[in-house]
């Protein structure tokens, strides 16, 4: 019993949930209204984007690479689906219109699986081009023109307009909850007990942790590796058409170039970039650090221009703190 | 004659030349009163020094099993701090003395600060042995969010003359900026491929452990070359602000992905210890001329970037299968010698 409260307060997720706290009570000390529940749901719903990438994010990174594609696979798969449904003027259900856009993420993601597995490039640079080839492919062949809220696809809006738990402030103006909210725990959960619970998911860890022993241990690597980004395409085209969604247009210029910083708040939740290791608590809990960072910020007052080198700052010394606590696991190369 | 050419090139800096050859050729073929003129030469010539720079500074931290993603942002710091002294401390009515003092003070600053912005991540690396893909991309934000925070979001415009010939000027023919890239390529050849440090860079590249143990401070030679790569980046802002004239937090983000992709392309291995700088320039040199003329051939940017993506994963792929040949080669030739051998041996026993 002992033992195991002494292993917990050792974990990185203690390590984090304390950091949480302490920003959280300085940001509410230098800001009172940083306490409301509204300030809490809009935190929440500014996570749920990255958190959802995030899942993905943590699972490429535990199987010992790191995912660049993931933006651009979500943007694909989210356009192209709501410039289908447009032109074909369709008036799908949302769940149809989630589960194209996972479709097409899917196709993405195999095709991620295929270089990966096949050739054994690395996933770096894999994905590197894969993104640059998909949004190119996006860009120059689907359409670069930008989808307004009027011409969306119907059950999109009424998804975005779509909040619960409703409260009314002082003025009497009533917020809430958004749906998607619950979206993004679910494929929390869902990433909790495939990684731990599966055979699958161990052969991720495992595949991380040391390829070799993984296959001596009678993994089929190509099978891990292809669920693995199969499953990363599948969650970021629902991710795509989350964001698409509550912003009630389709940009495909976005989701561009944030890339990094949904790897900085998943290196932040403790997952290790050299694989066979991380958590879905600790990625969440790194989500909403770095969502409360950036959000905050504005909120105290600081310029908005000092975001960038704060976030900096946090990754750099995140990591060097990470790297103080498992020093003697650091393997060259 | 000709094999023993071939026999002293590398079959990669082969490959490059053909890549570059059939570019050229086609491009060539399809709008020739185009892509054939002086124009297109010199804008050429003109737009190979920002890339050029970044990718052999992103090379040389390859080779040293690392990666730098934030020597674009270094190159815009840099401008962004020179930008800001020129904008407030030069007066309006400066004499040319005066004028050519801010300038040079200004290369020693572009030089001083890459070299700075190199340090923190080269000890981050090297001292603290963070990765480097880490370390990078923490000081890629920090730089930018400096730059940011010194311009407040904004560009800066309008820059002296002076400064502006080192970005658009020409002597005896050649652009400015071509000289001082081609300079920066032939000083780093030698240094990684002549000297004792290049090899200890090799050397690190291969097997960390290795180049320890026999005796090379390996903290040292990492700091140092990350150290190169902020120097090779500080220039690169320094050519950015006199070509545009401007300066900007945000400006040529895509650069970093086309350093890494003119890297891989010219053989430089992304698990360290292998590479040439002077193939990394070949691999550049295809790129450019590939979007000159998907420039000429009106085909759309969005297309032509993913033409990077594409190529890259078909170099790799290239690679891959003639890897596979080799070893299937190698193996017949090992089971060959091996049948030799048992024939002999057979014989004897009869003999016996």
């Amino acid at each position: 019993m002992m033992n195991l409260f002494y292993r917990w307060i050792k974990s990185s997720e203690f390590v984090l949930a304390i950091v949480l706290l302490l920003v959280i009570s300085f940001f509410g000390l230098l800001n009172p209204t940083f306490f409301s529940i509204q300030n809490l749901y809009d935190t929440l719903k500014n996570s749920i984007v990255v958190g959802i990438f995030a899942c993905t994010v943590m699972m490429v990174m535990i199987s010992g690479g790191v995912d660049m594609s993931f933006m651009a696979i979500a943007m694909s798969a989210a356009y192209i689906t709501i410039k289908a449904l447009v032109a074909l003027n369709l008036n799908a259900p949302m769940p149809l219109i989630f589960f194209i856009s996972a479709a097409v993420g899917l196709v993405l993601g195999l095709l991620n699986a295929y270089f990966i597995s096949r050739f054994d490039i690395p996933v770096f640079i894999v994905t590197l081009s894969t993104a640059s080839i998909y949004r190119g492919l996006l860009l120059g062949f689907v359409g670069n023109d930008y989808i307004a809220s009027t011409e969306m696809p119907r059950a999109t809006i009424d998804f975005s307009k779509n909040y619960i738990l409703n409260l009314a402030d002082k003025d009497g103006t009533t917020f809430g909850l958004h749906i998607s909210v619950f979206l993004m725990l679910g494929i929390m959960i869902f990433t909790y007990v495939f990684m731990k619970y599966t055979t699958l998911g161990r052969g991720i860890f495992a595949l991380g942790g040391d390829a070799v022993s993984a296959e001596r241990i009678g993994f089929n690597l190509n099978r891990v590796r292809t669920v693995l980004y199969a499953y990363a395409g599948v969650v970021a085209g629902i991710a795509g058409m989350v964001y698409v969604s509550n912003n009630r247009t389709a940009n495909p210029f976005d989701l561009h170039g944030d890339e990094l910083a949904v790897i900085a708040a998943v290196v932040l939740g403790g997952t290790s970039i050299q694989g066979g290791k991380g958590t879905v608590v600790g990625v969440l809990l790194g989500v909403l650090l770095t969502v409360i960072i950036n959000n905050s910020l504005v909120l105290i007052g600081v310029p908005s221009y000092w975001q960038k080198a704060t976030f900096g700052s946090l990754i750099i010394v995140a990591t060097v703190v990470q790297v103080m606590k498992d020093r003697a696991k650091t393997k060259p190369c | 004659m000709m094999k023993a050419v071939a026999s002293r090139i590398s079959s990669t800096t082969l490959q490059l030349l053909i890549m570059c050859g059939i570019i050229f050729a086609t491009m060539s073929a399809l709008r020739p009163e185009r892509f054939l003129s002086i124009d297109n030469f010199q804008s050429i010539a003109f737009q190979l020094a920002e890339p050029g720079l970044f990718t052999i500074g992103m090379a040389i931290t390859m080779i040293a099993c690392g990666i730098d993603l934030s020597i674009v942002n270094t190159a815009n710091l840099v401008a962004i701090v020179n930008a800001f002294i020129l904008v407030r401390y030069l007066p309006k009515g400066a004499s040319g003395t005066e004028i050519m003092a801010f300038v040079f003070l200004c290369i020693v600053l572009s030089v001083v600060i890459g070299a700075l912005c190199g340090a923190i991540n080269g000890f981050l690396v090297a001292k603290l042995r963070i990765l480097p893909i880490l370390v990078t991309l923490g000081t890629m934000n920090l730089y930018m969010g400096m730059g940011v925070i010194i311009s407040e979001g904004r560009g800066i415009f309008g820059f002296p003359e002076e400064l502006l010939f080192i970005g658009n000027g020409s002597m005896l023919g050649i652009p400015v900026p071509l000289l001082i890239f081609l300079t920066a390529l032939v000083l780093l050849f030698t240094l990684i491929h002549r000297t004792p440090f290049g090899l200890k860079v090799m050397l690190y590249g291969t097997n960390q452990k290795a180049a320890y143990f026999s005796g090379i401070n390996t903290d040292r030679t990492v700091f140092r070359i990350y150290v190169i790569a902020g120097i090779l980046g500080g220039i690169a802002g320094l050519l950015i602000m006199a070509r545009t004239n401007s300066a900007k937090a945000d400006y040529g983000t895509t650069y970093v992905l086309q350093a890494l992709l003119a890297s891989v392309l010219g053989g430089i291995s992304p698990t360290g210890g292998r590479g040439n700088i002077f193939n990394v320039f070949l691999a550049l040199l295809g790129l450019q001329l590939l979007n000159s003329g998907f420039n000429f051939m009106r085909i759309s940017s969005f297309v032509s970037e993913s033409t990077y993506g594409a190529l890259l994963i078909a170099v790799i792929l290239a690679g891959y299968v003639m890897e596979k040949k080799k070893q299937k080669k190698l193996a017949l030739q090992a089971d060959r010698a091996m049948a030799g051998i048992r024939q002999d041996s057979g014989m004897e026993t009869k003999k016996l």
